[in-house]
């Protein structure tokens, strides 16, 4: 009997998309299903969703008074670490998210445990497990095997799959938590640099975006009436927002954000690995580049070969045609 | 007083190599490059360095030690951040820490920091780019039982107090602490300084400082726990569509008459 523990997320007080995949994931290999929410807010809201996750059982850990340490996650690390001392799963699972890269680990390192990060597959075998998870990048994929007993801690990369809507009715129990550590590490203060009333990269059904071959900051006023005209959002490559032609908020890839829209318009990137860890998951990659050579047509579903100023200007023009008739 | 930082650092394959040119080694346990290209050191340990030595600009009294864990060095490669302006380079040499499991580079990381130290700060680079797992400085702060501060774009010090600007995914925040204490640096740090005429004079100048297992009291290498199996390089065979067109206005008009068609816009 496989016994799996999830450590969710919440974003905007809500369940986390990811952790809708991680429940997906974890019911194709295991017998019971475990799932853990750190109540930092109001648990009132959430709880409305409880009976859409389809576990077996919601711990829902209370730490009072109830503020979070974000980015630090000492708390998290605390609490989690007390909850699963006290019991035995096979697996324990999170997304590989800024909150996972660090929780995951954290907990894993100091609890003895072993970690595993970024994968994108998981397969039960007779005696244990086996993981995929990508290396230099996306390269390559690297197998690892798994033997059954030592309890690892996994994290996941968001957007590997969809989540189902059966229902279960869990059992749901709260637990709550004392935490007194002095905190050596703390968060003054907190920016946020994406506008909120654009539409999010993560959320965006269109993105376009745009790499060293854009060629300035002035430059990329103009994707961004491609993205206006679309009701898209903006993304950029390393390279750019290295540039300081954009803020790094927007990059996409490895060490960005991981987007998947249904259209993603990749301008002036030439498709390293890395950025396309962020994208390739992207249900339709058009590239513009004016080297035909580029790895990004590899990827892409329709290929453009030459200046993109030229291009995009005539793209922009003809879609507002075809707008208006 | 002198504050004394470490840095963590690791010897990588070149990854602004095409990818087209990686191909799987010989034991099936690593990637190499298909050409003969000289190996880098990871490009945010490089961030980290420049982070050190941007103290060091600040008027603060820092000493820089290298450390790197690993074997088949590159000495002219290795000895860069002692180009740039660090102290010391010290290295743990084994053939095992080649390709073996994070737990174990970490256990022998840690063993390193306390057979050198104490350092008042230690830095690594957020992720090195072969395995990209950036879970190793988190589980050296785990194992040695110091604060983890992750992607830090700036460091200040003042009064004995550290000032952190922190990269999240939608903006930043400003962390504060104390020494000792390890942080983990992004490329938004800014780029590595080039080293200039007196550093790489300095550099030839210095050797490193060679550590074994045995000098640190470390066992050999007992097999992972979690094992690597086998490493593969997917297939791809997307066909994609080239939009022609007489010119590059032409191109544009089709591309976006396609994409409607297709109901994409
Ligand atoms: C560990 C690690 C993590 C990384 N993480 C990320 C990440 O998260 N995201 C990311 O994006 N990168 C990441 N990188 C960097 C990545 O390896 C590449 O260096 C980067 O993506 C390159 O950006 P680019 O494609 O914009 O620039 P380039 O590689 O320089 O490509 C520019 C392209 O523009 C084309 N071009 C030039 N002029 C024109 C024109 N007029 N019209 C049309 N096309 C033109 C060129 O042909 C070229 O293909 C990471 C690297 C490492 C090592």
């Amino acid at each position: 009997m496989i016994k799996t523990l999830l450590l969710s997320e919440i974003t905007d007080e809500k369940i986390s998309q990811n952790t809708y995949e991680l429940i997906n994931i974890a019911n194709e290999i295991s017998d019971e299903v475990s799932l853990v929410i750190l109540n930092f807010s109001d648990c009132k809201t959430l709880s409305k969703d409880f009976d859409k996750l389809y576990v077996d059982f919601i711990y829902v850990l209370t730490v009072p008074p109830l503020n979070t340490d974000k980015g630090i996650y000492n708390i998290d690390t605390f609490v989690i670490s007390k909850f699963i001392e006290s019991k035995n799963y096979d697996l324990i699972l999170l997304s590989k998210t800024e909150y996972g890269s660090i929780v995951g680990p954290r907990v894993a390192f100091g609890n003895k445990k072993e970690y595993l990060s970024d994968c994108v597959a998981i397969n039960l075998r007779e005696n244990g497990f086996s993981i995929t998870r990508p290396i230099y990048g996306g390269v390559a994929n690297a197998d690892y095997k798994i033997p059954p007993g030592i309890s690892p801690i996994i994290s996941f990369r968001p957007g590997l799959s969809l989540s189902s809507s059966d229902i279960k009715h869990p059992i749901i129990e709260e637990i709550t938590f004392e935490y007194s550590c002095q905190q050596h590490v703390k968060m003054i203060n907190e920016f946020n640099s994406m506008d909120e009333n654009k539409i999010k990269l993560e959320d965006a059904k269109i993105i376009v975006s745009g790499g060293r071959g854009i060629g300035g900051e002035l430059e990329f006023k103009e994707l961004n009436k491609l993205v206006n005209l679309l009701g898209g959002a903006l993304g950029a490559s390393r390279a750019a927002c290295d540039a300081g032609w954009v803020d790094h908020s927007y990059q996409i890839g490895l060490t960005g954000k991981t987007v998947s829209p249904d259209l993603y318009i990749s301008v002036g990137i030439s498709g390293a690995s890395q950025h396309l860890a962020g994208c390739s998951m992207s249900r339709n990659i058009v590239a513009i580049n004016n080297d035909k050579n580029a790895n990004i047509f590899n990827v892409a579903r329709f290929g453009v070969v030459g200046d993109w100023k030229s291009i995009v200007k005539s793209l922009i023009s003809t879609i507002e045609d075809l707008n208006i008739r | 007083m002198t504050i004394q930082i470490a840095i963590l650092a690791k010897q990588v394959l070149d990854t602004e190599i095409p990818s087209d040119q990686f191909k799987i080694n010989e034991n099936g346990n690593n990637l190499e490059t298909k050409g003969n290209n000289s190996p880098i050191i990871n490009g945010f340990d490089l961030n980290a360095t420049e982070a050190a030595l941007k103290l060091r600009d600040d008027g603060h009294d820092v000493n820089i030690t290298v450390i790197m864990a690993g074997d088949g060095f590159f000495l002219d490669i290795i000895k860069k951040p002692l180009s740039m302006g660090a102290d010391n380079l010290v290295l743990l040499q084994d053939e095992s820490l080649v390709g073996c499991g994070s737990t174990f580079t970490v256990k022998a990381l840690s063993s390193v920091i306390d057979k050198i130290g104490p350092f008042d700060i230690i830095l690594a680079g957020r992720h090195a780019s072969d395995f990209d797992n950036g879970h190793v400085p988190i589980g050296i702060a785990e194992t040695i039982n110091l604060p983890i501060i992750t992607y830090a774009s700036e460091i200040k010090i003042k009064n004995n107090h550290l000032m952190i600007k922190r990269i999240t995914l939608n903006g930043y925040q400003i962390i504060e602490t104390s020494f000792p204490c390890i942080i983990t640096v992004s490329n938004e740090i800014g780029e590595p300084r080039y080293p200039n005429l007196r550093g790489i004079m300095t550099a030839t100048k210095k050797n490193p400082k060679i550590f074994s297992f045995r000098d640190l009291g470390l066992d050999e290498q007992k097999e992972d726990l979690i094992q690597l199996e086998r490493i593969f390089i997917p297939e791809n065979n997307l066909n994609t569509e080239f939009i022609t067109g007489e010119d590059e206005s032409e191109i544009g008009r089709n591309l976006a008459i396609r994409l409607k068609e297709e109901g994409l816009i």
